[in-house]
Order: structure tokens, then sequence, then C-alpha cells
């Protein structure tokens, strides 16, 4: 079978690419996961989501490079991603956290099982129920800005700002605050950014 | 341990790229879904024409059978002929076949008739028109309800010597 180099178009900026493998591989992850930790149909789709939004991350952080998954390679990536995340849940008591994308891109198929991992597990939960709980226009402009990655001349335009040097500056206000958030939550939780 | 600032906002970064990849993966979910149940109405409705038209189409080959079995042709003119006797021993295909042998030795006969009496030539006019009829009946007997049903609309219309015959049929149907 021809190869699509999907994760050079990923890496390359594709809009269609990212949508392109989620299709090809949903079915066969799923497929996968139920079989080998008998998930339902529900946790392996969220499963499914957390892999491909690493996925995502990574190539956003230039950790993958070129040619460096060809599809096969590809498939194999996203399914043992999934597999260590379920692993992970079960290891926290099958309670569901998030995961840190840097360990998964150098963990690959280990599964290390240490109380530093632990606790940077537990704090990456903390941050991304902090991003949850972001409220509006915050949650919208940060959206635009780093996932979407539009320019503040285009958020400007989508939100109703004046200019674009207005959306900088809310964009800055929103991260401050939700860097004291995020702050404020991890210490109630016992953790003190040093 | 998240070691300090820049660090926190590389991960807040990265909650929210995953936030913004799971509300978009979600939304690719629904649309697939709505595909694929767009798709699955649209074989449904495909699969219930066809049925529909096979029910149709055999309700109306059964109607047309009857009316063609139920139509004597050997009262009045018409008895006698091999092609009615075909058509009493159900052999219909054999029949057609004798039909069209019959009308082209009639139009060889039509354009150079062998004799010049009026009576003689209207005589094979009727005889065309019976062999229309005929045709007609053999289509009901086969089931062919729609073009059986146009060739007794082209008796009627033509007021011949069977119009009568083709409009009772028509009727039946």
């Amino acid at each position: 079978m021809a190869d699509k180099n999907y994760i050079n178009r990923l890496i390359d900026g594709d809009a269609r690419a990212f949508d392109e493998i989620y299709y090809a591989y949903k079915d066969l992850f799923i497929g996968v996961l139920r079989k080998s930790y008998g998930h339902d149909y529900d946790h392996a789709i969220d499963l499914y989501h957390r892999a491909m939004a690493a996925l995502d991350n990574n190539v956003r952080r230039g950790r993958i490079k070129h040619d460096e998954l060809p599809d096969e390679k590809l498939k194999a990536y996203i399914i043992n991603t999934g597999k260590w995340i379920s692993l992970n849940d079960h290891r926290k008591r099958q309670t569901p956290m998030t995961f840190d994308t840097e360990m998964v891109f150098r963990k690959g198929n280990s599964m290390a099982d240490d109380e530093a991992d632990a606790e940077r597990s537990e704090q990456l939960s903390i941050i991304r129920k902090t991003v949850l709980e972001m409220k509006m226009p915050c949650s919208q402009l940060l959206d635009l800005a780093i996932y979407e990655r539009k320019t503040h001349e285009e958020i400007a335009a989508i939100m109703g700002y004046a200019s674009a040097q207005s959306v900088a500056n809310q964009r800055h206000r929103c991260m401050d605050k939700l860097v004291n958030f995020a702050k404020s939550n991890l210490k109630k939780s016992g953790y003190d950014l040093r | 341990m998240i070691s300090d600032n820049e660090e926190l906002i590389e991960l807040l970064e990265d909650a929210i790229v995953e936030k913004g990849a799971i509300a978009h993966m979600q939304d690719l979910d629904r649309r697939q879904k709505q595909h694929r149940r767009a798709w699955f109405y649209s074989i449904a409705a495909a699969a219930a024409c066809i049925i529909l038209f096979f029910g149709v189409s055999l309700k109306l080959g059964h109607d047309a059978r009857t009316v063609g079995y139920a139509f004597n042709p050997v009262d009045g003119q018409m008895g006698g002929s091999e092609i009615t006797a075909l058509m009493q021993n159900h052999q219909i295909a054999e029949a057609l076949e004798a039909i069209i042998e019959a009308r082209e030795k009639l139009a060889q006969e039509i354009d150079n008739p062998s004799s010049s009496d009026p009576e003689y030539k209207e005589q094979l006019s009727i005889d065309s028109q019976e062999l229309n009829l005929l045709e007609a009946v053999c289509l009901l007997r086969e089931g062919r309800y729609f073009k059986a049903r146009k060739a007794l609309q082209e008796i009627v219309e033509g007021n011949g010597a069977f119009a009568p015959e083709a409009q009772s049929l028509l009727e039946a149907l």
C-alpha cells in the first residue's frame, strides 16, 4: 500500500493531514484497545483522542522530524501511545489523568512506574483542569492563538477587537491570569513552583 | 516537578493544544456520524424504492396476465388461425414470432395485392388490425403491462375493427 506520508504532511502544515490520520487509524485503534484491554467504546475513543492530541503536540513542538514516522510506524506509534495512556490510567487506580506529551515521546513503549512520574502526572492533570476551567474571552482567544495559530489580525476580526495590538495585550493578560490560576491550583494540591 | 514559569507556560500551552485538538476530533466524530446516518438513510430509501418498484412491477405483470388470459382470441373473427392455436397452448413466444412473420407477409401483400377488389384490400387491413390485437393480448399474457397498454391504446386510437375489443381490455387493466 502506497505510503501517504501523513507525518510529513502534518509537519509541513497540511490542514487536512490531521483529519486524514484521524479517520485512517480510528477503527483499528479502537479495535486494538478494546481487544487488548477490554475497554468499552467510549473509553477507547477517549484514549484515541488523547493519543492523537499527543501526536499533534509533538509535531508542533518539533519533536518529530520528517520521514521519522512513515505510515506503518505512525500507526504503531499512535497505538502504543494509547496503550501507554491506558496503562498509566490504570496505574492511577483507573482515574483518568492527563499525560505529559514529552513523556509519551520519550518513553514510547516503556512503562516505568516511579514516584517522580506519578507526581508530574498529577501536576499535569491539575494544569489540564485549569485550562478547561478558563472562561471567555480568554478561552476563545487562547484557543485561536495557540491551537488554531491564528494571527492577531485574524483574531481581532473574529472576536471584534479594535486592532491586533488589542489582541496582543489581551492575550498577555489572559496568559498571566492562566499562569496565576495554575499556580494557585498547584499550590492547593501541595505543589509549589521552584 | 515543574521547575519554573517558562516550563509552566509551555505546559499550559500544551494543555490548550490538547483541549483544542480533542474538541476538533469530537467535531470530526459528529460529522462522521451524520455522514453515516445520511448514507444509511439514502441506502434505505433506495432499497425501499427498489422493493416498491419490484412490488408494483409484479402487481402490474400479474394484472396484465390475468386480463390477457381472460380474453378469448377464438371468439369473433379470430378463430382457427395458427397464431390463436399457439396462444391457446400458452406458447406465447412462438405466437409472437408467428405474428411477426404474418405481419411481414401481410405487408408484402398490401404493397402488391393479388387482387384489386376493394373488399379484398379492406380484408387485408382488417387482418393487419387483428394481428395488432393478437400481439397486444400476447404482451398481456407475458405480463408486459406498459407495452401491452401502449399497443391497446394505439388500436383504440386507430378506431379500426378491433377498437372495441382493445377498449374493453384497457378498461379491464
